[in-house]
């Protein structure tokens, strides 16, 4: 039995989950973006262009 | 072949670059964890904590890693305020919540490494608590974003806070040297040499570097997210002014009317 494995393991999985929560708010938020975008460049073309 | 520092403050350049960099940054990260994590369980336990040092790589590399996120951010508002530089603002609003969580990291870790080696989870100690002042101006910062419904006007407020807001940041870097602090002295980066033996200072070095390349790639993606984001608010404008009441509800009340 490790000493002090609680704090140990309460760590990591602080850390681990902390981490993937991070990169998982990124990649939705890029999912959520590029779809109102698309959304809006189908329906609605920007004829100069710049959008 | 010349390189112009100015090519990659167009937004276009700068997605275009993106979608090269990201995947090596991905693959280099994932590998930097997984030799940083098996280095983490490899190295030896410490003569007095016991297996309880193997906190020590995940805390300090999420300290490093939110200081680091700070000065980026730091040097991003002079970016922003002094060269008008068009991607500093996207640059500084994407860097807070991801120090932000690197913060919230080292603080929760650090107090999980506190409780079994010092008896208490918490102390008001110099370096503690300029920490946790990092994270309160950190979380400010995210909340100025919020508040002011403009983006130019967001970026000034937010990078002026920002430069006033970087003075902690020496202060967390020496506040165990000025202070008498339960936290311990600086053991890797100082004068005399790092005081960690060379089988545990490794994985230590590789963890941070593992932090350092996810922040960096994160922060690749969220300056992208947010070039999106702001794409799609000046779309909205557009179209609202040309008739598009479906545009006008998209907007908030203020840009609409």
């Amino acid at each position: 039995m490790v000493q002090h494995g609680g704090f140990i393991t309460v760590a990591f999985l602080v850390t681990g989950t902390v981490l993937a929560g991070m990169i998982a708010v990124v990649l939705i938020d890029y999912r959520v973006q590029l779809r109102t975008l698309r959304r809006l460049l189908l329906d609605h073309s920007d004829p100069r262009g710049r959008v | 072949m010349k390189l112009s520092f100015t090519a990659y403050s167009n937004p276009g350049n700068f997605l275009r670059m993106a979608a090269k960099l990201l995947p090596w940054l991905w693959g280099s990260t994932a590998f930097a964890f997984a030799l940083g994590l098996f280095g983490t369980f490899a190295a030896p336990p410490d003569y007095q904590q016991g297996e309880t040092v193997r906190i020590m790589y995940v805390h300090v590399p999420a300290a490093w890693a939110a200081m680091l996120a700070y000065t980026f951010m730091a040097v991003s508002a002079l970016g922003s305020l002094v060269w008008r530089h068009p991607l500093a603002d996207a640059t500084q609003k994407a860097a807070a919540p991801l120090g932000a969580a690197f913060t919230f990291i080292c603080l929760v870790t650090g107090s999980l490494w506190g409780k079994p080696m010092w008896g208490t989870y918490w102390v008001w100690d110099a370096r503690l608590t300029s920490v946790l002042v990092l994270f309160l101006i950190y979380l400010g910062l995210i909340a100025l974003w919020q508040t002011i419904e403009d983006p130019s006007r967001a970026a000034r407020a937010v990078s002026i806070m920002t430069l006033v807001g970087f003075i902690n940041i020496p202060i967390v870097k020496f506040s165990v040297d000025w202070w008498n602090t339960l936290h311990q002295p600086a053991s890797v980066f100082r004068m005399e040499g790092s005081a960690i033996t060379g089988a545990m200072l490794w994985p230590l070095i590789v963890m941070a570097l593992a932090y350092t390349l996810l922040f960096v790639t994160l922060h690749v993606m969220a300056v992208r997210n947010e070039i999106m984001r702001r794409r799609v608010r000046r779309l909205a404008i557009t179209l609202a002014a040309a008739g598009e009441p479906a545009m006008a509800r998209m907007l908030p009340a203020e840009v609409a009317s």
